[in-house]
């Protein structure tokens, strides 16, 4: 069995939870804390971490569920205004079109149902389909249809957004 | 904006944030530690209390009737209900394992929720019927010394004041508490009902 060292994977996923996070609510702080939340409970869990998934499942499934348990904590919160830090660097004209492309991105996923967030944020880590079903609890085959539908709103999104 | 064939992984990846000190975990998962303990030890603390104070009166003080004593032991069994109540309304949420499923810990959610609805409407009405009976135990001795009417006038008074909290205010505060707990379940639902 693999010896997991708790800085190991700290380091290796705190990027990809944390974009989940952001794909989830869409907001800075907020996903910061769901992703704090989430290794505090790696930190706890980890010595009863009996790898009968991969690493990689595993965690996506406790930040996954603190998400979903969110609501328990506060209401609701589907966010949908872009976030401020966009503004700040205007004096980057080429990263600007980008980032706003990214923030309308996450924008979009914030706005789509808690589960169809949870699935294409994984699919976009790219996650194996066989995985996602695991993190989700729903079969591969249903995952691949989800996958397709999402994507094929997020990119009619794109495309209204595009010809504003 | 070219839209015919968007590259969302790009778009998503170039999200990007500052990894926080490892330490900032760390110290979190300790203080969660200390606050689940502390909580724990003042609970035991206040049901060893009531404990010995069940003791005390019944040992130590001499009241003349024995409904006396009785009234008040039921007064105190009746607060710490209620505060064992309040404690295991606390970070109920946490005792779920997050390593589940989102299938499997969306559906523990709501059986915990579930349970919270039982577990608080039953909680309160034994709560009022402990202490209930605690008062009517206790004022028994208070009322042999006094006027048949005055004793009768004091009952009277008391259990008027029983029967609204029980008619009244224990409906309306099981109401406030099921509220919170089904608008919760409800959005699990609807959560839920994408997994098909």
């Amino acid at each position: 069995m693999q010896v997991l060292n708790f800085e190991e994977i700290y380091h290796e996923y705190w990027k990809r939870i944390f974009r989940v996070c952001m794909g989830y609510v869409n907001d800075h702080d907020v996903a910061k804390d769901l992703c704090q939340e989430t290794f505090v409970a790696v930190f706890q869990q980890l010595p009863k971490f009996r790898q009968e998934a991969s690493v990689g499942t595993w965690i996506y499934r406790i930040a996954t569920n603190i998400c979903l348990r969110q609501m328990n904590i506060e209401k609701r919160m589907p966010k949908s205004e872009l976030s401020d830090e966009i503004k700040d660097n205007s004096e980057k004209d080429n990263n600007l079109e980008q980032d706003k492309m990214t923030d309308f991105l996450y924008q979009c996923i914030s706005e789509l149902p808690e589960l169809e967030r949870i699935i294409i944020s994984l699919e976009l880590e790219e996650m194996k389909q066989a995985e996602i079903a695991e993190v989700v609890g729903i079969s591969p085959a249903n995952v691949r249809v989800k996958i397709h539908r999402i994507k094929e709103k997020l990119t009619l999104k794109f495309k209204n957004y595009a010809n504003r | 904006m070219q839209t015919d064939n968007i590259n969302f992984q790009d778009i998503w990846n170039n999200k990007n944030a500052d990894i926080p000190n490892i330490q900032e975990i760390k110290a979190t998962a300790e203080k969660y530690r200390k606050k689940q303990l502390s909580g724990t030890l003042l609970l035991m603390l206040w049901l060893m209390a009531t404990a010995f104070g069940i003791i005390f009166i019944w040992n130590v003080i001499n009241f003349k009737m024995v409904t006396t004593s009785l009234g008040i032991i039921l007064i105190l069994i009746a607060l710490a209900f209620y505060i064992y109540l309040f404690f295991q309304n606390i970070n109920v949420i946490r005792k779920i394992n997050p390593s589940i499923s989102n299938q499997e810990y969306l559906s523990s959610l709501k059986k915990l929720q579930r349970q919270r609805l039982y577990m608080q409407a039953k909680g309160i009405s034994i709560y009022y019927i402990l202490l209930s009976a605690g008062f009517a135990f206790y004022f028994y001795e208070f009322a042999l010394y006094m006027s048949t009417m005055a004793a009768f006038l004091a009952y009277g008074l008391t259990f008027l004041w029983l029967a609204i909290v029980w008619f009244f205010l224990r409906p309306r505060q099981i109401r406030k508490q099921n509220q919170k707990i089904l608008k919760i379940i409800d959005s699990l639902e609807t959560i839920e009902k994408d997994l098909i």
